[in-house]
């Protein structure tokens, strides 16, 4: 009997409801006290009367968040990953192999062990909701799904949509997972009850059973590309395409590309041992341990706010940016992206034309890449506005000064603008070298 | 406890002939511009702001109530009302007008007030067969019936689609278009081309000699020029130096082409901008420290026979200055709407006849002389250009600068109303 506190299973009658949350951590994670734990809750439903399983998550905006890192970041022998993978294989495999189907109800982050769980499980639903995300990323840091994803996705998608996902470490939300087919749906929050409780009656009604997702592409070109005359196009043009963007320096996405490609159409115990292999192979890497160190200072530097904690932040509405142009555009873009006015002031009516561009052209990038709405985009650009006088900084909370890198005019400018300002009003400027002392 | 309206401040953006510069933007933009940017001249604390209504005769589609697009683009607060007026060519009058009564009656404190135009924009709409058969290809199921009916489709009807500016430039009362009734005024009133031509040059003179003076810069803030954005536009692009009699001789008459004086030149254009003027309770501005242009004393507005919509400012005119206490003689500049150069000059001389207004305004005699020195002396919609549902507004603001300009007391904006009405407005200078 583990100790853990992470997953129950709730008896509903005919079907169990098996919660996941990892008592006293943020976010749920596949570490190896909770795969032991899974195994335990495996091997109860295995014996039990259950017609269906649902998982779900109690914790708000994570489903299962991956692996432990931690537990990956020390290790420098492949033996000791060798002896973890097989266990989880073990635990993964008995899991897909319930005589009753399984169903992951998902809401939020789904990446890494926890796409790689989803995956050996009979159904899918997901929410349409922002914090869904699910997918691969393991990739960035340096080693390559170990759980079976460089195997079951393949299968379940297809070799382009999942060579998509692995190779570059990449998420998708839930409407594009639903797209791809490894979501069976993706609903509105607030029905994913609902529709999770359909699912279950229909399996109980016998209208739904046990299955296996086998991917077959719809239309044509990709009906070849995914047959195993096409694949080959598929494998090298994807080779080429990491290469040309890791010039070579990262092996991980190599190593899963030639995963994905040597176990198709094995046995999944031949496939699970090929992924295991490589596994093994670049989590031992210096690179892979240089890119989990990078991980970890990143998330520190999320946590570090620079003061004390009892610093209160300040109330910051409008935010002024002297000096338009390409930088004072990009500083005025970026502001409004995060929905301050912005007061854009400079000395010429063109000067201030460059910044309006630089902004506009910023977000037009997104909305191409329909990242961005066009009625967002207008409502973002709607808050910047602009004069060649100090019109509107009476109003501003902070002021970035972005003009010429001269100290002088610097000096100048900035004490102009300090008369125009409200009493509290923050200054700061964008220099690269100069002063700020002598500046304030 | 009487209390009083006034004019804080108002904003405007460069007017343009429809088809030129502005002809891109969407009218929505042109009053967030003037909106956001009067805001930030006025440091204007949004949250205080209890109406924000928009005169707009074009109501386009994708913005119905362009009051409200207008507002919440320009930072006014989402809890904040805000709606769209209509009175024709006086539709930004009208917003001030209203933005007036809501004041002075006690409701609100601090109104919005304003128009916008972009009469580039105004859409060709598809005429009722053509429209009739996109209705029935809706109801088209199957790809082959859809096919079929493709068939259905009269090129005929398909090219000759309704042209909304120039359907809203004809008044459905009397089927005729607004050149028409400054022809039917010409002629009755016994104006020249010469003269009118020799009007309209003083128009676009007095504008051109307003832009190089620096008269206007106070009211206008530029505008850039979307999506690219290396276009700034920062004055009205109307206006022509070096307009001449002899320029506009060689231009043929639009309306009527036999015996017709009114061209395209001795006429306003099609146009495109936007303005927007705060007013407040006099007390409360002061107490914000504001120094208000002008106090708003009275207005009115008033119907005649759409024919002759043109002489619309003689027969509002007189009402205006009742309700305002004020005399004809003792106004020191008007704004008259310049909608053709003969609509303006048969003004002149109604308000100067005896026996018009006795005849038809009961007044026991003319009002007065118009003083052409008085008169729109930084130039006038035909250099400056008319976008129907913001000209009020600029009428208004340019009229209550030149006041503080020029150190005079008394101003009268008035305008004609396609339709067949007349507004007009009496304002005082606070500054003098």
């Amino acid at each position: 009997m583990s100790t853990i506190d992470c997953l129950e299973i709730i008896d509903k009658g005919d079907y169990a409801v098996v919660e996941f949350d990892f008592k006293g951590e943020k976010v749920n994670k596949l570490s190896f006290p909770v795969m032991t734990r899974l195994k335990e809750v495996t091997d109860e439903l295995k014996n039990s009367k259950f017609k269906a399983v649902v998982v779900k998550s109690k914790k708000n905006k994570i489903f299962i968040a991956g692996a432990d890192i931690e537990e990956i970041k020390s290790v420098t022998e492949e033996s000791q990953f060798k002896t973890v993978l097989e266990q989880a294989h073990s635990i993964f495999n008995a899991w897909e192999d319930l005589p009753m189907p399984t169903i992951a109800a998902i809401d939020g982050a789904c990446l890494g062990g926890g796409c790689e769980f989803v995956i050996s499980c009979d159904y899918r639903i997901a929410t349409l909701d922002k914090s869904t995300r699910i997918g691969l990323p393991e990739v960035k840091l340096g080693i390559i799904p170990g759980f079976g994803g460089c195997i079951r996705l393949p299968r379940m998608i297809g070799v382009m949509a999942s060579l998509d996902i692995i190779l570059a470490g990449k998420s998708v939300d839930g409407k594009k997972a639903a797209k791809l087919g490894l979501v069976d749906e993706a609903v509105p929050k607030g029905l994913l009850d609902q529709r999770v409780e359909l699912m279950v009656n229909d399996i109980i009604a016998g209208k739904k059973s046990k299955r296996k997702k086998i991917f077959k592409a719809k239309k044509m070109p990709n009906k070849i590309l995914e047959s195993f005359l096409g694949r080959g196009i598929v494998f090298s043009k994807a080779k080429k395409t990491v290469l040309k963007q890791s010039k070579g320096f990262y092996p991980a996405p190599l190593a899963a590309l030639d995963v994905v490609k040597k176990s198709l159409g094995k046995s999944r115990g031949s496939a699970q041992a090929i992924e295991m292999a490589a596994f093994c192979k670049v989590a031992v890497t210096p690179i892979s341990k240089h890119l989990i160190n990078l991980f970890y200072l990143m998330e520190g530097i999320k946590k570090q706010t620079g003061v004390s904690s009892d610093v209160k932040p300040l109330k910051v509405e409008h935010v002024g940016v002297l000096g338009a142009g390409v930088m004072g555009g990009g500083i005025a873009q970026l502001a409004a992206d995060k929905n301050f006015n912005v007061r854009m002031k400079d000395i010429s009516n063109d000067a201030l034309a460059i910044g309006y561009k630089q902004a506009s052209d910023i977000w037009q990038e997104k909305v191409k890449r329909r990242r961005l709405s066009k009625f967002d985009f207008k409502k973002k650009m709607s808050l910047i506005g602009s004069s060649l006088d100090y019109s509107g900084f009476p109003k501003l909370d902070v002021v970035i000064e972005a003009v010429v890198e001269d100290m002088k005019i610097k000096k100048l400018v900035i004490a102009d603008t300090v008369k125009n300002c409200k009493e509290g009003a923050i200054i700061a400027t964008n220099t690269s070298s100069l002063s700020v002392t002598e500046m304030a | 406890m009487s209390r009083n309206v006034v004019i804080v401040e108002g904003l405007r953006t460069p007017f343009a002939k429809a088809g030129t510069d502005l002809k891109g933007i969407h009218p929505a933009d042109l009053g967030e511009v003037a909106l956001r940017e009067l805001i930030a001249k006025t440091n204007l604390d949004t949250d205080s702001v209890d109406e924000v209504i928009v005169g707009n005769t074009g109501t386009p589609s994708d913005a119905v109530n362009i009051g409200r697009v207008v507002a919440l683009r320009a930072g006014i607060p989402l809890k904040t009302s805000a709606y769209t007026v209509h009175r024709n060519c006086a539709s930004a009058l009208e917003s001030i007008t209203s933005g007036y009564e809501k004041i002075k009656s006690g409701t609100m404190d601090t109104v919005l007030t304003g128009g916008t135009e972009s009469m580039s924009q105004l859409p060709l709409i598809y005429n009722k067969k053509t429209t009739a058969w996109f209705a029935q290809m809706m109801t088209k199921k199957t790809a082959m019936q859809k096919i079929m009916h493709l068939k259905n489709l009269s090129l005929g009807a398909l090219l000759n689609p309704r042209i909304s500016v120039v359907e809203g430039l004809t008044d459905p009362f009397v089927g005729i278009n607004m050149g028409m009734t400054a022809e039917i005024l010409a002629k009755e009133f016994g104006l020249s081309r010469e003269q009118q031509d020799i009007y309209a040059t003083m128009s676009h003179n007095r504008a051109v000699a307003a832009q190089e003076s620096g008269a206007l810069k106070d009211e206008i803030t530029p505008l850039f020029i979307p999506p690219k954005f290396k276009k700034v536009v920062h004055q009205d692009i109307g206006p022509r130096a070096g307009q001449s009699v002899e320029k506009l001789a060689k231009l043929r008459p639009y309306f009527d082409r036999k015996y017709g004086s009114i061209t395209v030149g001795n006429a306003c254009p099609l146009t495109d901008g936007a303005a927007m003027m705060l007013l407040m309770e006099e007390e409360k501005a002061k107490s914000l420290g504001y120094k208000p242009l002008a106090r708003i004393k009275g207005y009115a507005f008033a119907g005649l026979e759409p024919e002759r919509m043109g002489l619309g400012p003689v027969y509002s005119t007189p009402i205006a200055l009742k309700r305002a206490g004020v005399e004809f003689k003792d106004l020191d500049l008007i704004e008259l709407n310049e909608a053709f150069a003969a609509q303006v000059l048969a003004c002149n001389k109604a308000f100067a006849s005896d026996e018009f207004c006795q005849k038809k305004l009961g007044l026991s005699k003319a009002l007065g002389e118009v003083d052409i020195d008085k008169l729109n002396i930084n130039g006038g919609a035909i250099a400056i250009g008319h976008p129907v549902g913001a000209t009020g507004t600029r009428l208004v603001l340019t009229l209550a600068k030149a006041l503080i300009a020029q150190k005079k007391k008394m101003g009268l904006a008035t305008l004609c109303i396609g339709g067949g009405q007349g507004g007009a407005i009496v304002i005082e200078n606070m500054n003098v």
